[in-house]
C-alpha cells in the first residue's frame, strides 16, 4: 500500500508541475502569436486593414487579461494537485474543473480536425495537438492519481 | 566494501576457514587488489589490460558512453563488484533494453556466485581472493547494477533507520563523508541514462560500504518500494559465507551451495564481529586487524598496493605467469571471461560478445590468448597425469 501511495503521490505532484508548465507555455504562445501575427489576430476580430497597425490599448489589455487568466487557471489546477498530493487539500473542486477543461481541449481538436477549415495549417495543428494532448494526459493523471490517493487514504484511516 | 572488509576481514575469514597465516595474507591481498587493479596500474606494470578489475574515477571520467566503452565498463563492474543475481529475471511491461539492465542487478546467493566460487576451487590463492572480493561485494552492493543506468541505479528517499532522519547528500567528492556528523556525498543527479553518475551505487554514495549503517532507500527499479539495508547483519552473513566458501575452495567441503553460511565456525566470535561491524568506519580496519592478529598470533601487514609490482616487472615473459601479479591477472581474466560468457549466453549484449573457444577457436581480445594458453597447458598437464 505504501508503494502505491508513493507512486500516486509522485504522479500527482509531477502532473501538477506539468500543468503549471503548460500554463506558462500557453501564455508564451499567446504572447509570441500576438507579437508576430498581430495583423491576423486583429483582422480575425473584424478590424479593417487600415486600422491594423494602429496601437489598440483595448486589444492589448484584453490579450493581457486572457494571458493572465490562462496562467492563473493552470496555476490553480497544478497547485491544487500538489497540495492534494501532500494531503493539504480538503475540497477537491479542481478535479471536475480539470475534467471539464481536459474534455474541452480534446473536443476543440476533434472539431478542428473535422471542420475542414481552409485556413488550418495541418502541420502546425499536428504539433499543437501533440503538446496539448500531453497536457490532457497530465490532467487525466491528476484525476486518476487523486482518486487513487483518496481511496488509499480512506483504507489507511480504516486500518 | 572497503579495505577493512576486503583485506582484514577476509584475512580473518581465511584463518577460520583453515588457511595458514602466509596463505591468508596472499589471499586477502588479492581480495583487496581487486579494488586497485586499474588500467593505469596495468599500463604501469605492463600487465594485460583485459585483467582490469576496477576503474579509477579519472578513468571513468575519461570513458565515453559509446556501446563499446559501456560494454567494457559493464564487464569490469558486473564481473567483480556487482555480480548479477538473475540473468533470466522476468519483468512485465518493459522494453528489452530495460530488461537487459534489470537482469544485471546484483544480489546475494546467485547462480553466478556459485560459478565464481567453483571457478576458484583448486586454483591459486589469488583466484580465491578474487572470489572472496566478489562474494563480499554481492552483500554490500546488492540492489544496484554494474552498468551505468539511470532507470536502474538512481535512488532516493534515503533514511537512517536508527534515527529515522532523512539522509542528505552533498556532491563535492573532495569534501568526503563525515560519518559522525551524518554528512555524506553521492554522485550528481543525472537523468542521462548512460551517465557515469548512474553506475553502480554512485547515487547511494558510500553508504553500502559502511558496515555500521542501517538505512532505507527507494531504488528506481523498485516501483516505489522502499528497501531496508541492515549492513551489520548483512556483513556478518558475508563473513560467514566467506568462511564456508573458502572451506570449499580448500577442499574441506564437497559442494558450495547458496544460502549456506558457516555460522558454526563464526558463532563464538559473533559478539566481537558485530562490535567491529558497528564501530565507526575509521576504526573498523584497525579492529579487524587486531582480531586477525589475535587469531593467528602473527602480525598482519598493512595493505601496500605496489608490493608485488617489481617482481612482475622484473620477470621475463615466460616467468610472469608464476609471479604473484601474473597469477592474479590470469585469475581476473578467467573470472571476467566466465561472467561475460554467462551474460552473453543469456542473450544480454550489455557486457559485450563472448566467443566459445571450444566451438569457434580463439577470437577477440588478444590479452585473453594468454589465459586460454594457460588453460590449455593445464588441461594437457592433467591429461599427462602431471599435477
Amino acid at each position: 500500500m505504501d508503494a502505491a501511495y508513493r507512486k500516486n503521490q509522485t504522479n500527482l505532484i509531477f502532473s501538477g508541475i506539468a500543468i503549471i508548465a503548460f500554463g506558462i507555455w500557453s501564455a508564451l504562445k499567446l504572447i509570441f502569436y500576438m507579437g508576430t501575427n498581430r495583423a491576423a489576430v486583429l483582422m480575425n476580430l473584424g478590424f479593417m486593414a487600415a486600422d491594423v497597425d494602429s496601437p489598440e490599448l483595448v486589444i492589448n489589455i484584453a490579450a493581457g487579461l486572457i494571458i493572465g487568466f490562462s496562467v492563473l487557471f493552470h496555476l490553480f489546477l497544478g497547485w491544487s494537485a500538489i497540495r492534494d498530493a501532500i494531503g493539504k487539500m480538503r475540497f477537491r473542486l479542481y478535479i471536475p474543473i480539470a475534467a471539464i477543461y481536459g474534455f474541452g481541449v480534446f473536443s476543440s481538436y476533434v472539431d478542428e480536425l473535422f471542420s475542414h477549415r481552409v485556413d488550418v495549417t495541418y502541420g502546425t495543428l499536428f504539433i499543437s495537438f501533440i503538446i496539448d494532448m500531453t497536457s490532457v494526459a497530465a490532467l487525466v493523471f491528476i484525476i486518476v492519481s487523486s482518486k487513487n490517493l483518496k481511496k488509499i487514504r480512506r483504507e489507511k484511516a480504516r486500518a | 566494501m572497503q579495505e577493512d572488509f576486503h583485506y582484514y576481514a577476509t584475512y580473518c575469514a581465511a584463518l577460520l576457514a583453515g588457511y595458514k597465516h602466509d596463505e591468508a595474507m596472499q589471499l586477502c591481498y588479492s581480495a583487496q587488489l581487486v579494488d586497485c587493479c586499474t588500467q593505469t596500474m596495468l599500463a604501469r606494470t605492463g600487465g594485460p589490460k583485459a585483467a582490469a578489475t576496477t576503474q579509477l574515477q579519472l578513468e571513468l571520467a575519461d570513458a565515453s558512453t559509446d556501446p563499446i566503452s559501456l560494454q567494457e565498463m559493464t564487464r569490469i563492474w558486473a564481473s567483480f563488484h556487482f555480480l548479477p543475481k538473475d540473468l533470466y529475471a522476468k519483468k512485465k511491461r518493459c522494453s528489452l533494453r530495460y530488461l537487459n539492465k534489470y537482469r544485471l542487478i546484483c544480489d546475494v546467493n546467485s547462480d553466478l556466485l556459485v560459478d565464481t566460487v567453483e571457478l576458484a576451487r583448486g586454483e591459486s590463492l589469488q583466484a580465491a581472493g578474487i572470489a572472496m572480493h566478489v562474494l563480499a561485494d554481492t552483500w554490500a552492493h546488492r540492489y544496484f547494477a554494474g552498468t551505468p543506468s539511470f532507470v536502474i541505479n538512481n535512488a532516493s528517499f534515503f533514511h537512517d533507520l536508527e534515527s529515522g532522519e532523512r539522509i542528505k547528500f552533498s556532491h563535492n567528492p573532495r569534501s568526503g563523508d563525515d560519518t559522525e556528523k551524518g554528512l555524506f556525498t553521492n554522485s550528481v543527479y543525472q537523468t542521462s541514462e548512460n551517465s557515469i553518475m548512474n553506475l553502480g551505487h554512485g547515487r547511494a554514495g558510500h553508504l553500502p560500504d559502511y558496515s555500521y549503517i542501517r538505512y532505507s532507500f527507494m531504488p528506481a527499479w523498485g516501483d516505489f518500494e522502499v528497501i531496508e539495508k541492515d549492513n551489520p547483519a548483512e556483513y556478518y552473513n558475508a563473513f560467514a559465507q566467506m568462511v564456508y566458501a573458502m572451506k570449499y575452495i580448500r577442499g574441506e567441503v564437497e559442494t558450495f551451495e547458496k544460502e549456506v553460511y558457516d555460522t558454526d565456525s563464526v558463532e563464538k566470535y559473533k559478539e566481537l564481529i558485530m562490535e567491529i561491524l558497528k564501530s565507526s568506519p575509521d576504526k573498523t580496519a584497525d579492529y579487524w586487524k587486531r582480531f586477525g592478529e589475535k587469531l593467528s598470533g602473527r602480525e598482519v601487514e598493512d595493505f601496500e598496493g605496489r608490493k608485488y609490482e617489481e617482481e612482475y616487472m622484473a620477470a621475463d615473459e615466460e616467468g610472469k605467469s608464476e609471479t604473484y601479479l601474473g597469477r592474479f591477472f590470469l585469475a581476473a581474466m578467467r573470472q571476467k571471461s566466465m561472467v561475460t560468457s554467462r551474460i552473453f549466453g543469456s542473450g544480454n549484449i550489455l557486457a559485450g560478445v563472448s566467443i566459445d573457444y571450444d566451438i569457434k577457436g580463439f577470437k577477440g581480445i588478444r590479452d585473453y590468448r594468454h589465459m586460454v594458453n594457460e588453460q590449455l597447458k593445464k588441461i594437457e598437464e592433467a591429461g599427462n597425469g602431471i599435477n
